[in-house]
């Protein structure tokens, strides 16, 4: 038995999928795939997946985190390859590998935030926002934060900007240090 | 997909339910024609309906057809639609329903044939048939409620009656065939296929043939079937059995619209059923069938299947068993994991009933299943009923009670049963199709004289609305006179009506009776 983290991107159609739906889409598709994983005890036995800081509902990520037990002591190689034909469209695994930090380390995220107006556009540039990258689209502006503490709410961040409409992205997740998350 | 449509997704609960893109789900980049295939329930029950996966198999199998999916909306998602002016879609391209060129429906029960309507409108398409030009797309249905298809004759151009996996590729290859020639010319052909009704050709639904798929062994079967990526009503491959019933239960619709029974090999079933899975990944298989203890190969088959299961934690379910010592040998080798709880439908509470509605199940059948079960370490039992049947008396319904009682006794310790009493709905095509329906009040009046009886804290006891199995009724045996009515539901209604949630009897009443010099029922004027 060996433990292993995928990284996994979940965009388009995918981000309209629930962290209860994401979870059974994973255990179809590493029983497609023919993953072995290791289950629970018990009464009723079921693999235990576990996705370390769940994306909310219909925003897009390309760094979620899913750690599994693989039930033999297989090598990594292939596995995302196997894993991504079996996953439905919008999902896609980029690595697979031995967890280093622990779920609790997960501190800090990259966001995109897509901001869009019906009307007039105003200037947001001129806001003082911390660590943050603006960039004036057609009709709004797009916006890179980065280091963002995990416990912020983006839902409320990307409400406070009084858009009509907007589009949260995670890009990356970083550990206590500020490092990549691994 | 458009910024339009990704803002009403961002407001609406379960967006999932309308994006498609799931394993399993068929794109075809270049086609000659588009099949929107339709079923006018949420997506949730239509992906778990079988036809509906058979039929998408079928039709995407033939080259230049693509077959699309399309499911009713939720209320709120109905709403945004209508604000925004976005058309009802299909799930695979996002293409408006008006810009398909055949429009399918699957009718499994009456009570959807408002969300019929709602879908048609809603996709931009016109309800009535009438009203629909030569460019509009041709509109058909099929499933069990073909059998009565007069309420909404008026709405579709033709109907399919009996097995629909064959004469859907026949239809569809006549509408490529006669392309560019009028929807007469082509009704007119089409007017001469095996289980084809074109109302306004045909003068009764009884002068066509039903359709009936021979051998189930080489008939389509999806082996590689859609897997939705939400959590669906049943969240499970489906492997087919057989089809039809030996046993000619009088009220049982599904029994005589599916005449002759027809088996599939054990061996073919397997196959298929281990194909699915392996596809799929699902955890559950069901082996649909309507009398699974009349299947020759039971156990044969669910050997088989208990091999490659077994070892992945795949769960075999076993619908429609008949209660006898087979049955429980085969229950204990099938639920090595899981205990679930145990259903039987007497269907009536008295022998003498049982034997006039042809259900054959005696009460030793009953109460000595029972008392296996309830020494196996099961503790509940659920009974299935039916009130309002003909011939029917206070004594057999005092019967439910004394067989109820009769089964807390089999258990040594305490033993909790759920009795569940639906109406007695006269189906056509049923040999008590000519049967009259018990009024409301007479429903209602058995309904309390059984929850008197029934006061025990070990039962439980249920009943349905019987002003819902009224509407039924109305439906199932109603005439051509019926369509304004259904439609005028449709556009009030303030959701799905077969949802208990939305039902609105007084709707229909007023409907009804604003019409009611119009429609009779066969030996029963409606007076609603």
């Amino acid at each position: 038995m060996r433990k292993c983290r995928f990284v996994y991107s979940k965009t388009g159609k995918a981000r309209y999928l629930s962290h209860l739906d994401t979870m059974e889409v994973f255990r179809r598709a590493f029983s497609r795939a023919e993953i072995a994983l290791r289950y629970s005890e018990g009464f009723n036995p079921h693999p235990v997946i576990s996705i370390v800081l769940p994306c909310p509902l219909g925003h897009e990520s390309y760094c979620e985190v899913l750690d599994v037990t693989l039930a033999d002591d297989f090598g990594f190689g292939g596995l995302c390859e196997r894993l991504n034909n079996a996953l439905p469209s919008g999902f896609r695994v980029h690595s697979a590998a031995l967890p280093i930090r622990k779920p609790g380390d997960l501190q800090y995220l990259d966001l995109k935030l897509e901001l869009f107006y019906d009307g007039r556009v105003p200037n947001l540039a001129l806001l003082d926002f911390a660590g943050a990258a603006w960039e004036r689209m057609d009709n709004g502006w797009s916006l890179t934060l980065t280091s963002l503490p995990v416990r912020l709410n983006p839902t409320q961040l990307a409400e406070s900007f009084g858009a009509d409409f907007w589009r949260v992205t995670r890009l990356r997740i970083r550990d206590t240090n500020g490092e990549e998350y691994r | 997909m458009n910024q339009q449509l990704e803002r009403i997704l961002q407001r609406v609960t379960k967006p999932a339910r309308y994006i498609g893109g799931e394993h399993g789900e068929i794109v075809k980049s270049s086609r000659e024609l588009t099949f929107a295939l339709c079923f006018p329930d949420t997506y949730e029950v239509g992906m778990s309906n079988l036809g509906i996966q058979i039929l998408y198999t079928v039709l995407n199998s033939m080259e230049g057809v693509a077959c699309e999916r399309c499911f009713l909306p939720w209320p709120d998602m109905t709403a945004e639609l209508r604000s925004a002016g976005v058309p009802l879609y299909t799930l695979e391209t996002s293409r408006a329903l008006s810009d398909c060129d055949i429009i399918g429906f699957s009718l499994a029960y009456e009570l959807s044939y408002p969300a019929m309507l709602n879908m048609l409108e809603l996709g931009g398409v016109a309800p009535y048939c009438r009203d629909r030009g030569e460019d509009a797309p041709l509109v058909i249905a099929g499933g069990v409620c073909t059998v009565n298809p007069e309420p909404f004759a008026d709405f579709i151009d033709l109907a399919v009656l009996g097995d629909g996996e064959d004469v859907i590729v026949e239809l569809t290859n006549l509408y490529r065939a006669e392309k560019g020639k009028s929807k007469a010319e082509f009704l007119a052909k089409a007017a001469t296929l095996e289980g084809v009704y074109v109302p306004t050709i045909h003068g009764n639904v009884r002068e066509v043939k039903r359709r009936i798929v021979r051998d189930l062994n080489t008939s389509a079967y999806p082996t590689a079937p859609v897997v939705p990526s939400t959590e669906v009503i049943h969240d499970r491959t489906v492997q087919e059995i057989m089809r039809g019933c030996p046993n000619g239960c009088k009220f049982c619709q599904a029994c005589f619209t599916n005449a002759p029974v027809r088996y599939k090999s054990a061996e073919v079933a397997a196959k298929q059923a281990i194909a699915s899975l392996k596809f799929s990944g699902c955890k559950e298989v069901n082996l649909s069938s309507l009398s699974t203890s009349d299947y020759p190969e039971l156990s044969e088959l669910t050997d088989t299947l208990l091999d490659y299961c077994t070892p992945r934690y795949i769960n075999l379910s076993l619908p429609s068993l008949r209660a006898n010592s087979f049955t429980f040998e085969l229950l204990d080798k099938v639920q090595q994991t899981r205990k679930s709880g145990l259903t039987f439908a007497p269907e009536a509470g008295s022998q003498r009933l049982r034997d006039h509605i042809n259900k054959n199940l005696s009460e030793e059948d009953i109460l000595s299943a029972c008392t296996t079960a309830f020494a196996a370490g099961n503790t509940s039992v659920k009974l299935y009923f039916m009130i309002g049947l003909p011939g029917e008396t206070d004594e057999d319904l005092l019967a439910i009670n004394d067989l109820a009682h009769k089964i807390l006794r089999c258990g040594s310790k305490r033993v909790n049963i759920t009795v569940s009493a639906s109406c007695f709905v006269p189906k056509p095509r049923t040999p008590f199709e000519n049967e009259p329906q018990n009024p409301i009040e007479e429903l209602e009046r058995k309904q309390r004289l059984l929850r008197e009886a029934l006061r025990d804290k070990h039962i439980r006891f249920r009943w349905h609305d019987a002003r819902v199995s009224r509407i039924e009724y109305l439906l199932a045996q109603g005439k051509r006179e019926l369509a304004p009515a259904i439609l005028e539901v449709a556009r009030k209604s303030r959701g799905p009506q077969a949802w208990d949630e939305f039902f609105d009897y007084a709707l229909w009443q007023g409907q009804l009776t604003v019409n009611s010099e119009q429609i009779t029922v066969t030996g029963d004027r409606l007076n609603a």
